[in-house]
């Protein structure tokens, strides 16, 4: 039930600094009924038109804060961080130029790890209008 | 005679939610509306400063209660045991982040926590002072396949009750009792396209009472399609459901009974179309329980799947008045 709601179809966009475009952004939602740590997530694979996203190139924005998406794979990221039910994890692809405006296919795998169930795998793919 | 108040969990409005449709607040109103003063919240849903309860949303949640006369009487906690990559938390670890989920409940004024079985009956027996301390009793949910007299929950009876503790004892989820496939497990597999005849066969495999494995043998052989097989496993896992109800185990576990998850998928002509709810309620009814029953409706993709078409609000208003119903039969014997 939560894969076709993994990708938001709210707030895509090119991300300005000093008037450039310096990369653009989609909002993800967690594929589960709670929240679960940042830490929880195992994978985030981003496919734009076809193109693999470079995951070094990635970074994820929560609570007024940034983190490259590597350091939250990594044994010691805080276990604190919650990554509510419903709420738009934004992740930023760092890239010269931004993207087009206009329509772009997404493609996300989200792969998280519970407690007391194996790691689940959702998969969405959507035409978004990017900002 | 039993003292048995209804109220709902508001996991039972996960895809409003999801889909913003409903705010916290909405639902609280829903709550109200539905003639309930009392709601089950799962922390790590639909609490924003999780795993903390801010005083930010303390003052919601007061405000809410203000405006609807409805309040938080049950806090669903999760037992986070795979927070680590490399290793699952050791038992301090987990009876420390209990430990926060009960101020966090107390905080909100919640009597009652349901807990899961990652919390050992060990990790239970630890908590005890801290329930007594911040006066809010921590419940082991019973779920499926679970039942009262499984062998996991029998070792939380011993200890719960050598431990002496009246904070301490379980939380059943009435979708243990389930004396029928699933809804979705069955109306779902013939939607999509299973084979009728095969998954009546691998039904009355679960009615004989034939081990999973031998069971899954005999449905290849038969050449049992995936659909069929899909639900088969369900059957054998958490939609779950045995001949008879476990109501003599339920009976035994009683004195530790604070607080039920009423579990339901569809209420279909005011009956649940798998839980033998005249059963289970008459027999609550009959003990000393003092409590809740939260409604939990778990058919959140039902409607999706063109099985239903009503949203959560009808469906819990149906189990509410199903309830009401049948205690109120009760009260007439």
């Amino acid at each position: 039930m939560y894969d076709k709601h993994i990708l938001s179809d709210e707030g895509a966009r090119s991300v300005w600094e000093d008037g450039r475009k310096v990369g653009y952004c989609v909002n993800l939602k967690i594929n589960y009924y709670r929240g679960l740590p940042l830490c929880c997530v195992d994978e985030i694979a981003l496919t734009v038109d076809g193109e693999e996203v470079d995951p070094e190139t990635m970074y994820l924005q929560h609570n007024g804060r940034e983190y490259p998406y590597l350091d939250i794979l990594k044994d010691d990221f805080p276990t604190d961080f919650y990554w509510l039910f419903g709420e738009k994890l934004r992740v930023v692809v760092k890239k010269e130029g931004g993207i087009e405006q206009g329509r772009h296919t997404v493609s996300v795998v989200l792969k998280t790890r519970r407690s007391y169930t194996p790691t689940m795998v959702a998969e969405c793919e959507k035409v978004l209008t990017f900002a | 005679m039993a003292d048995i108040k209804l109220g709902i969990t508001l996991y039972s409005f996960t895809y409003e939610y999801l889909t913003g449709q409903y705010s916290l607040e909405d639902c609280v109103r829903k709550c109200a509306e539905l003639g309930v003063d009392g709601y089950e919240i799962v922390a790590t849903q639909m609490v924003p400063s999780y795993p903390y309860v801010s005083d930010e949303f303390l003052a919601k949640v007061l405000e809410f209660e203000y405006k609807y006369g409805v309040r938080p009487v049950s806090y669903g906690a999760n037992t986070d045991r795979g927070k680590l990559f490399e290793r699952d938390l050791n038992d301090s670890e987990l009876v420390n982040d209990t430990i926060r989920d009960i101020q966090n409940a107390h905080k909100l004024g919640c009597k009652v926590i349901r807990a899961q079985y990652l919390l050992s009956p060990e990790n239970l027996v630890a908590i005890a002072p801290y329930a007594e301390e911040y006066d809010v009793k921590v419940g082991i949910e019973i779920h499926n396949p679970e039942t009262p007299s499984t062998p996991v929950m029998e070792r939380y009876l011993e200890a719960i009750e050598k431990s002496g503790s009246k904070h301490i004892g379980f939380v059943p989820d009435l979708g243990c009792f389930a004396t029928k496939p699933n809804i979705k497990n069955y109306e779902g597999a013939l939607k999509k396209g299973a084979n009728q005849e095969m998954l009546d066969y691998a039904v009355n495999l679960k009615r004989q009472g034939v081990s999973r494995g031998e069971a899954e043998q005999l449905l290849k052989d038969a050449g049992a399609d995936p659909f069929v097989m899909s639900a088969f496993y369900d059957m054998y896992g958490y939609l779950t459901f045995h001949n008879e109800p476990d109501l003599e185990g339920l009976k035994r576990i009683m004195p530790y009974v604070f607080h039920f998850h009423g579990k339901f998928h569809c209420v279909r002509d005011g009956e649940e179309t798998a839980i033998p709810y005249p059963e289970v309620l008459a027999a609550i009814y009959d003990s000393d329980f003092s409590g809740y029953i939260v409604s939990e409706y778990e058919g959140h993709s039902l409607r999706a799947d063109g099985l239903i078409d009503y949203g959560a609000v009808e469906a819990v208003r149906r189990h509410l008045e199903m309830e009401n119903r049948i205690l109120a039969e009760l009260e007439k014997k």
